[in-house]
């Protein structure tokens, strides 16, 4: 054979060659001077680096032991995450039984019995506030802000400015600023105790705010009217709006803009209101002269509407009788309505009700469109879940089927099962990658389903992430399992910690009020460890065994 | 638990210094070198339980160091490719027979050598720092680089040439 190469050599001196190799290149060297000075030179130099390799030249830097800690195990992370969500569970489930049903049925009771009427209660609070509370409240604050400047003021000055001169400055404003502060009555709004008349010879060419027992508004009122009392009565005009709130209010004048009313009872007799009308109250009734130039909307107990309406009328009550026309669609919720006379509904009607038979109407009545029906349970008491068999039933099949895909997975790609989520901060980390996964997919699939020539690539990929929601589910499960079974290679089989997994993944999405959300942490979670695992497996040379 | 604490805290002592200049050697940064030194001990102290006892510390120590700092320069470079294609490598193999490495550098303390080491391209370097400083043999290092025995030996052999023309080229002083 001929001389040695350099790899060779190379190689000879670091001793990776095999010994048929070292053979065959020994029985060369023993006849060959040259090739033996050039193995020495090469043996030198491996001395040499080795030497100079270690040979620190720099200060080593003192470094302090880490905090060493144990990581959470994913054991203790599923137990505590089950712990947090079950007593989550249980604070709502009692609070819900204590707060829901006793206290509020108990003080239901109470008031049925000792409080004459709700209404009268919201309106001496009402009353008081607004008489004595405001100013009560008006001096408080000025004295509240002030305090709170010259806190402030102080803070500032004594870190600008340490000195004592400072100190004694700011004291000194915030004295004196506190009380300057202290507030004047509030000139804009008028209080009056009893009873408030506009006679019909005033005008007020300006927005009037009322409190008082009664308000009677026969006069002109250019701008809003906003009223609160025990009894509000306008049969002037106002050429605004009209907000009212009182035990009974009676409108029969003229208001321009919207009209806004919540009372006991609210009458409107014989008025024309320009606007948009909303009422609210136990009884909302509407008299045959009356007009309503824009939409109504009206919620009561019992609504009684005679008159007309330009537009739309809504209504939620639990008697609806209408008399009178509606110029456009009306749409009506209740257990009972009544077209009553001649009334008359230019567009559709909509009825959302328990059936069919709570419409009556009267032979000459008019539906100009069609009258549809939305048939709701209207008992208010949504069906408990929880109780049926077959909600258990659909969760065991659904048990079933993500156990058998789950199966199918860890057994044609064991190397799934290697999928991990790594403590603390890349927790954090594999569940942004999930909830960032989650959110760009679909955006970038749309992007390329507008370049038309990428749609069958876009349907392609939607079918993917769908995938990928349903298996991360299934990976967390697997995690989970396998942690509590302390196999996290499965090496003593798939089936166990899978389904140990899986039922807990099942109950955990399931528990009341918080399930959303675990399914939610779950889905980016098990989404996070899918993608971090891709990149892992198929980005790097496959010949890093990790 | 607090008992592994205080002996892994032992070993910290005893090897940092090591792993540091390993760290040091492979990523070109004491600063860089630091982090990765930390980085290193917490990773072996999270996965203590799988430590073999029949193998020495310092290479369960010196592959996580090693591990840690490939990704690290992996990422970095963002080239899944590092350590550049056998054939290549083989063709730029010099020519010219070696000139001894003590010629040069006879005289010279280690701050040119150092110099030259803190010059070399990353794929030479690393295979370097694996066998002379980790003492790895070429199959652990073709397992740690993903690369194939062979071109462990180019890619060495082209390490120690590199080096010795940077020396020739550079001679003592002008570093």
């Amino acid at each position: 054979m001929g001389h040695l190469t350099d790899l060779q050599c190379s190689m000879y001196v670091d001793g990776a060659l095999t010994s048929e190799q070292y053979n065959t290149l020994g029985d060369h060297l023993a006849g060959c001077t040259a090739c033996q000075a050039r193995l020495s030179v090469f043996k030198e130099d491996q001395g040499i680096i080795a030497i100079a390799m270690t040979n620190q030249t720099e200060v080593v830097p003192h470094m302090a032991p880490p905090k060493f800690k144990k990581p959470v195990g994913l054991r203790e992370f599923a137990v505590a995450n089950l712990l947090t969500g079950l007593l989550f569970w249980f604070a709502q489930f009692s609070s819900k039984a204590i707060f829901g049903e006793l206290v509020v049925d108990g003080f239901s009771w109470l008031t049925s019995i000792f409080v004459p009427d709700v209404y009268d209660l919201a309106l001496t609070t009402l009353l008081y506030f607004t008489n004595e509370g405001t100013v009560m409240i008006e001096a408080y604050s000025g004295f509240i802000v002030a305090a709170i400047l010259a806190v402030a003021a102080t803070w500032l000055l004594l870190y600008v400015v340490k000195s004592k001169q400072a100190f004694s400055f700011c004291l000194l404003t915030a004295v004196l600023g506190s009380g300057l502060a202290l507030p004047q009555e509030a000139s804009a709004i008028e209080h009056r105790r009893d009873h408030v008349t506009i006679s019909s010879d005033e005008t007020i060419d300006d927005t009037l705010l009322f409190t008082g027992e009664t308000i009677l508004v026969d006069g002109i009122v250019t701008g809003d009217l906003i009223a609160f009392g025990r009894r509000v009565v306008v049969t002037g005009t106002v050429n605004g709006n009209l907000i009212a709130f009182a035990e009974s209010i009676s409108i029969s004048g003229e208001v321009s803009g919207t009209t806004i009313n919540a009372g006991k009872t609210v009458e409107i007799t014989d008025a024309i209101l320009g606007g948009d009308f909303w009422g609210a109250g136990e009884s909302v009734q509407i008299s045959r002269e009356s007009r309503i130039t824009g939409n109504a909307v009206l919620g009561a107990n019992r609504v009684s509407m005679q008159g007309e309406v330009g537009k739309d009328l809504t209504t939620g009550a639990e008697t609806i009788e209408l008399r009178g026309k509606v110029g456009e669609d009306m749409v009506a919720f209740g257990k009972s309505i009544k077209l009553l006379g001649d009334a008359g509904i230019v567009g559709d009607l909509t009825i959302h009700s328990v059936g069919e038979d709570s419409l009556s109407r009267s032979a000459e009545s008019t539906v100009g469109g069609s009258i549809q029906f939305e048939l709701h349970d209207l008992d208010g008491r949504s069906k408990n879940p929880y109780a049926t068999f077959q909600f258990y039933g659909f969760q065991v099949l659904k048990l079933a089927a993500a156990f058998i895909i789950g199966y199918g997975l860890f057994m044609l790609f064991p190397a799934v099962r290697s999928a991990t989520l790594n403590s603390g901060v890349t927790g954090f980390i594999t569940a942004g990658v999930g909830l960032v996964a989650l959110v760009s997919v679909p955006v970038i699939l749309v992007l390329v389903a507008i370049t038309v020539v990428g749609l069958p690539l876009t349907f392609f990929g939607f079918a993917l992430w769908l995938l990928g929601l349903y298996l991360a589910k299934i990976i967390v499960a697997w995690l989970i399992g396998s942690m509590l079974f302390s196999d996290p290679d499965g090496e003593r089989g798939v089936a166990l910690p899978l389904i140990s997994g899986l039922a807990i993944v099942t109950v955990a999405i399931n528990i009341p009020f918080i399930g959303g959300v675990v399914s939610f942490v779950m889905t980016i979670v098990g989404i996070g460890m899918l993608v971090q695992w891709l990149i892992t497996n198929y980005s790097r040379d496959a010949a890093i065994v990790r | 638990m607090a008992s592994s604490v205080v002996a892994f805290e032992i070993l910290y002592k005893e090897y940092y210094v090591r792993v540091f200049g390993l760290c040091r050697r492979l990523l070109n940064s004491a600063m860089l070198a630091e982090d990765a030194t930390q980085e290193t001990f917490m990773r072996a102290f999270r996965s203590f339980s799988k430590f073999d006892g029949n193998q020495p510390f310092w290479h369960w120590i010196a592959s996580i160091a090693n591990h840690y700092c490939i990704d690290l320069l992996r990422q970095r470079t963002r080239m899944q490719n590092l350590f550049g294609n056998e054939q290549e490598e083989m063709e730029q193999i010099e020519s010219p027979g070696p000139h001894a490495l003590t010629t040069v550098i006879d005289s010279e303390d280690n701050k040119t050598l150092n110099a030259a080491l803190a010059d070399m391209p990353d794929k030479y370097r690393l295979p370097l720092v694996l066998a002379y400083f980790s003492e790895f043999s070429y199959d652990q290092i073709a397992v740690e680089l993903g690369v194939s025995r062979n071109h462990v030996g180019v890619l060495l052999l082209r390490a120690k040439q590199h080096l010795r023309s940077r020396l020739v080229a550079t001679p003592a002083g002008e570093v």
